[in-house]
């Protein structure tokens, strides 16, 4: 919470929709410390929300100036405003308070004073548009170590604008700016007229034309009259830590271990909240269970309410975990040269060096992996990434690969461990040939050579990245969460209806099934029970309509050695792959204790075909490998891709992709393994 | 000796100040070129060869593709 905003007690305000409000645009340049003095002036009240009609994301907050609530927001960072990139595009539309966007008030732009004449450049494109400007001078700490100086009323008179030398860091000049910020939300501020060296222009919407070369030439002249020395100190380290980190070799070798420590840490620490979130879920559900009548109402709040929000707060830790990693990583400066590094390589396969990061993340879950695209800016490059994240192997498809271990290779921890490692290659591979094949077929188009600021490196701020965890969190939960919450409910009435009546369950189930049931319950214990409706799970299940549809695409899964119940699982698994494990439990009539110990792998080794032959031999536990290495399988992981996208029609190509591709793979390994072992 | 030539940015030598003369490169790159301060009539030194490389333009370092670096002309002298 900044200092300038615990003053107020007034409810969270709803931005934009209060037209009587002053409206401040925050706007910068990249790595200024745009985001920290927005979080500085708004606390923790801020929102994240959609431009109206694009991807696009900002925050919205307010503060209090002068006893007068004033609506923030804080465009993207932007190096100017000709209006190449959506960004920009967006940016200059809000700014003006075209295409539907309220027109703000004022506008701060925030400028990093070690870096006075780039930054100028934005602030001569912002003086051309007319609005009333604040220039806040960030960086006074480091400019102050750096014995670096700016006249400040020089600055004024050149602009033509007030300046306020700021540090977001530390907080210094913030009242400073906000005394200063009053007059120009009153509404009634004149605006001085333009510097004559930006007059004549009028035209950011073209390129390359001289008016820019005018505007860089007013920037560097102004730099260089109202400050004095430059950041050597600072610029000094950079370059020196830049010779390791961005050495070819060198270099690679820093990005592996960085991403290796990012890999490890996500996966160890996000392990402890989540187990707590199954553990805690898994509570609720059984003291709500135990407390009403068995029944559909206890089954619809125990497995489909009760579990789907269990489904969607499992992927908060990892979500929050990666986020509050990634903006140390960025504030740092170090993921800019992890980009720098991997441009090269992954050029190859037509992706930006940035798209590396999502990829790495999706090992541990495609949904924050996918939330991390935004770092890539063109948008073809990063519906590319999108839509092969998902092939790579997250932990979700661990149980189900735990499971085909131990059904292939019981007691053969080596083979296992190969079979793990295939299976993670396999992911790999298909990702990167598929991205291969996208970027030269559905969206052509060259890959972005690389322009990248290399930006000072810095000790990342902890409060912004433990701000942005939580905004991630939030939008999360928000925007998908819902989605999920939904799914699972629907995935769970399509297990539980049409119900049978007990007259029916019991001429339909067989008859070793039925005696072993009766058998069980006459015993009248807790277990005996529980042993009891595992053994009516099967044929509940069956006929169920989950069952049904089974049973009605088994011609489908045949060619991939799959017959109806591992269909049933198949489906079922649709929303979550994870879910195969507990669903061939149920259609294998498992008792839940016996998931954990040999009891599945046994059930399922002794399982046979219609004719005879064993069900899980080597040819299909592998084809069924395959197919849960490079299916879709996962609901949440669409509901974000439509969220990313702004579309289902990438989520649903997203599905179709995946599902033909594996289940061709799955089909050419089970012909060819059956062939082979005959 | 007045020294007074030019050359494309890939080939300029380490730590050596030139000014950009022209750039021929597709809209979408010369716009992305632009706001970065990489357009006629700026400053631009390289500090670190290679492809990708490192230039510094308006005291900030940025990484840039040597396909890029290839279409700018830069004039050193004066």
């Amino acid at each position: 919470m900044g200092p300038l905003s615990s003053s107020s007690s007034l409810p969270t305000p709803q931005p934009a929709a209060n037209t009587s409000r002053p409206l401040l645009a925050l706007i910068g340049n990249p790595n200024t410390g745009k985001t920290t003095l927005f979080n500085r002036l708004t606390g923790l009240r801020a929102k994240t929300a959609n431009f109206p009609g694009t991807t696009l994301e900002r925050r919205m907050g307010s503060l209090i100036a002068g006893g007068r609530r004033v609506d923030v927001m804080d465009l993207p960072g932007l190096y100017g405003l000709n209006a190449g990139t959506l960004e920009e595009r967006v940016a200059r539309d809000a700014l003006l308070g075209e295409h539907g966007h309220p027109k703000p008030t004022a506008a701060v732009v925030v400028v990093d004073q070690t870096h006075l004449a780039r930054n100028l450049y934005l602030v001569g494109q912002v003086r051309e548009l007319g609005v009333p400007v604040l220039v806040a001078l960030n960086m006074s700490d480091l400019a102050g170590a750096e014995g670096l100086k700016v006249d400040t009323p020089a600055l004024e008179r050149e602009i033509g604008a007030p300046v306020v030398a700021i540090s977001a860091r530390t907080g210094e000049g913030l009242p400073a700016l906000l005394e200063k910020l009053e007059p120009l939300l009153g509404g009634a501020a004149t605006v001085a007229p333009l510097p004559a060296a930006l007059q004549g222009g009028g035209c950011s919407g073209c390129r390359g034309c001289a008016h820019s070369a005018a505007r860089f030439d007013w920037a560097e002249d102004v730099a260089a009259r109202a400050s004095e020395g430059a950041p050597h100190l600072s610029a000094q380290r950079t370059a020196a830590l830049d010779r390791v980190l961005t050495h070819p070799v060198a270099g690679l070798a820093a990005f592996a271990f960085v991403m290796a420590a990012l890999f490890v840490t996500l996966f160890s620490l996000a392990e402890i909240p989540m187990d707590a979130i199954e553990t805690a879920v898994a509570a609720l559900g059984d003291a709500v269970g135990s407390r009403l009548p068995a029944g559909d109402l206890s089954s619809f709040l125990v497995d489909g309410v009760i579990g789907g929000v269990g489904g969607v707060l499992v992927f908060l830790p990892q979500i929050c975990l990666l986020f509050f990693l990634l903006s140390l990583l960025e504030d740092s400066g170090y993921l800019a040269r992890a980009a720098f590094v991997m441009d090269r390589l992954m050029g190859k396969v037509g992706l930006p060096g940035k798209a590396f990061v999502p990829m790495l993340s999706a090992h541990a879950c495609a949904i924050p992996a996918l939330m991390s695209t935004r770092v890539i800016e063109d948008r073809r490059d990063r519906l590319v990434t999108i839509l092969i994240l998902p092939l790579l192997t997250c932990s979700a498809r661990l149980p189900v690969y735990a499971m085909i271990a131990a059904l292939l290779f019981a007691g053969q921890p080596l083979l296992g461990g190969v079979m793990f490692a295939g299976a993670y290659s396999l992911g790999i591979v298909a990702a990167l040939c598929m991205a291969f094949l996208f970027k030269r077929t559905l969206l052509k188009g060259d890959s972005q050579p690389l322009v990248l600021e290399l930006p000072t490196y810095k000790m990342p701020s902890l409060r912004d990245a433990l701000l942005s965890a939580v905004d991630r969190g939030v939008v999360f939960l928000g925007k998908a969460g819902s989605v999920i919450l939904l799914i699972s409910i629907g995935m769970w009435a399509l297990s539980t209806y049409p119900k049978l009546s007990d007259a029916e369950l019991l001429a339909a189930m067989p008859a070793q099934a039925r005696e072993e049931a009766a058998a069980a319950r006459a015993l009248g214990t807790e277990e005996g029970e529980a042993r009891a409706a595992a053994l009516e799970g099967p044929t509940r299940l069956e006929h169920a309509a989950a069952g049904r549809v089974g049973k009605a695409i088994e011609p489908l899964f045949a060619p991939l050695g799959f017959d109806w119940r591992i269909d049933i699982g198949v489906l079922s698994s649709f929303a979550a792959r994870e879910t195969l494990v507990s669903t061939l439990a149920v259609v294998f009539a498992v008792g839940e204790d016996e998931v954990e110990s040999q009891g599945l792998r046994e059930a399922l080794r002794a399982q046979k075909r219609s004719d005879g032959r064993p069900l899980f031999d080597t040819a299909t536990a592998a084809s069924l490998l395959v197919f849960f290495a490079l299916a879709m399988q996962c609901l949440p992981t669409q509901a974000v891709t439509r969220r990313e996208t702004g579309s289902w029609k990438f989520a649903a190509f997203q599905f179709a992709y995946m599902t033909a591709l594996a289940w061709s793979a799955a089909f050419v390994t089970y012909q060819t393994l059956s062939r082979l072992l005959a | 000796m007045k020294l007074d030539f030019t050359c494309d940015l890939a080939a300029l030598p380490e730590g050596r100040p030139a000014r950009i003369e022209a750039i021929d490169a597709r809209d979408l790159d010369l716009a992305r070129l632009e706001v970065m301060g990489l357009c006629a009539g700026r400053t631009v030194e390289v500090a670190k060869g290679g492809d990708p490389m490192i230039v510094r333009v308006l005291g900030t370092r940025i990484g840039l593709a040597a396909s890029l670096a290839r279409a700018i002309r830069v004039r050193i002298g004066d």
